[in-house]
């Protein structure tokens, strides 16, 4: 769906973007990354608001073009919607540039649970209101990929689960794909299938989850007491003394011979691939 | 496309307090009248005034003066409107929002441009008008006749050009709203103090004089600096970034 080639991107004499190359397949990818990563830089240039120094982007198999952008719909982290119009006029207006019909916008807007407020001005909403409204935008006419900067961050905790589902059921009913970028990753991981992790504008990883577990991670089981255990390696993580295990016959074997109790076996989560990932590039 | 964008960005424009404007020149024409001064307390104004009223030889010309006094209120109502369509929504990101769906630069630029010359061209002919009407009620259905209403009709078209182009330029180069607002406002101002004939507001006097005796090439200087500076606008515009 979107293909990103060598792209670079500096701000004076920052460099954003190092040689940046990946691509978003169908499905609910995740855009992680610490703070000054570059994933909203990123964005942007996908959208074709802000021009690389180097590099292209091809939507849909073709070169940038606004007409592309009908395909993609968008949910910025920071941006002022017409405060003086009421929710429905700017909906109205932004469905007549994509061609969606007003049964379209209700029907989204009802999904979305913005359907009371659409009357109101935009100026009376409440932060979650405008995200909602928004994602509305975002959803409208059932785009192929839905590309969301930050999208929870306005909203309370069972807004967000609210809108983890919304995003699930637009992909599973509609079939619209999505790029999330979020630092919030236990919500991302319920989501998403696949990730594409920046650190200082550069791609440290890009594929499915699974894959990236498979990749850094071993198994791990938390046991009691941790004595004469073998066939693995005990580490500490976030204070939890666990298990890796390098040959799963041995330690199953040294852990019966010990009468160890085998408390449970510790998936990695998308937190833990994050840090692993990051531990690894540094060095 | 083009159309629903510009009904948009017309919408969007007359968000702003037009009837107070037009309330504002309604007062600002009475008060020119009853004073003879050229409306105000600006010294200005008064010099304005002074040649409008030594130059009109007619109604007509004291039209084209008028249209040609207005221009500090008309940079006024440019530097806001310019400021708040363009600065403003740049540096809030509603520009940034509007440019994520299928709208090209080329159109958005294009349909803003074309709303506020619509709004501040029906300003000036408002009040142009309405100066006329002021005047002598009987001359409105004559000068709406007259072939001159071409020649009227120019200076108008020019005064909004050139202080359109000026405000856009200001606007799209600061993104800044009170920069766009007090930058162009000041500019505006700066040109009324200059007293050369080919500098605005008076380049339109000397201008109107030559389209009665004949056209110079310099009377081109002014439209052609309000083009260029349009079109560098609207490369910044289209090169720019939305960050």
């Amino acid at each position: 769906m979107i293909d990103v080639k060598n792209i670079e991107k500096s701000f004076r004499d920052i460099k954003a973007l190092k040689d940046l190359s990946f691509t978003v397949e169908k499905g609910i990818t995740g855009l992680i990354g610490p703070n000054g990563a570059g994933k909203s830089t990123t964005i942007k240039i996908i959208l074709g608001l802000i021009h690389p120094n180097k590099g292209e982007v091809k939507l849909f198999g073709k070169k940038f073009s606004s007409k592309s952008l009908k395909d993609i719909g968008v949910l910025h982290e920071k941006c002022t919607f017409p405060t003086n119009k009421k929710g429905i006029e700017y909906l109205k207006y932004m469905a007549s540039l994509k061609n969606v019909s007003e049964k379209e916008i209700h029907e989204t807007a009802e999904l979305c649970g913005i359907c009371h407020a659409l009357e109101r001005k935009i100026r009376g909403y409440s932060a979650g209101m405008i995200q909602r409204l928004g994602l509305v935008d975002a959803l409208l006419g059932y785009p192929k990929l839905v590309i969301l900067d930050e999208p929870t961050s306005n909203l309370d905790p069972l807004a967000r689960i609210e809108f983890l589902k919304l995003i699930q059921q637009f992909y599973q009913d509609y079939n619209v794909s999505f790029l999330i970028s979020t630092h919030i990753l236990p919500e991302l991981e319920k989501v998403c299938d696949s990730v594409i992790i920046l650190n200082e504008g550069e791609l440290l990883e890009c594929g499915k989850i699974k894959n990236l577990i498979k990749k850094y991670f071993r198994e791990e089981y938390i046991v009691y007491p941790i004595i004469n255990i073998k066939g693995g390696k005990i580490k500490e993580r976030n204070g939890v003394m666990i298990v890796e295990v390098e040959n799963k016959k041995e330690f199953l074997d040294s852990v019966n011979r010990n009468y160890v109790e085998l408390l449970y076996k510790k998936d990695p989560n998308l937190e833990d691939i994050f840090i692993e990932v990051l531990k690894c590039s540094e060095k | 496309m083009f159309r629903k964008i510009m009904k948009w960005e017309l919408s969007n424009i007359t968000r702003f307090p037009i009837l107070e404007i037009f309330v504002f020149l309604l007062v600002f024409n009475v008060f020119s009248l009853i004073t003879g001064a050229g409306g105000g307390s600006s010294g200005t104004l008064q010099s304005w005034n002074t040649i409008a009223t030594k130059v009109s030889e007619n109604f007509l010309r004291e039209s084209v003066s008028y249209s040609i006094q207005v221009f500090l209120p008309l940079g006024l109502f440019a530097s806001i409107f310019a400021s708040l369509s363009f600065a403003y929504e740049m540096e809030k990101g509603t520009t940034k929002l509007y440019l994520s769906h299928p709208i090209d630069r080329t159109t958005l630029f294009t349909a803003k441009v074309f709303s506020l010359f619509l709004v501040l061209f029906s300003v000036i002919i408002y009040s142009v008008l309405l100066r006329t009407f002021f005047f002598d009620p009987s001359l409105f259905n004559y000068i709406l006749t007259n072939d001159r209403i071409l020649q009227l009709l120019l200076i108008c078209f020019l005064n909004v050009l050139f202080v359109l182009s000026i405000t856009v330029f200001i606007s799209v180069l600061t993104k800044n709203t009170a920069f766009s607002f007090v930058g162009s406002f000041f500019i505006i101002y700066v040109l009324t103090l200059i007293r050369s004939n080919y500098v605005p507001p008076r380049f339109f006097f000397t201008l109107n004089d030559h389209l009665n005796k004949g056209l110079y090439i310099s009377d081109l200087g002014v439209p052609l600096i309000s083009v260029l500076l349009l079109l560098f606008s609207y490369y910044l515009f289209k090169r720019g970034e939305f960050p």
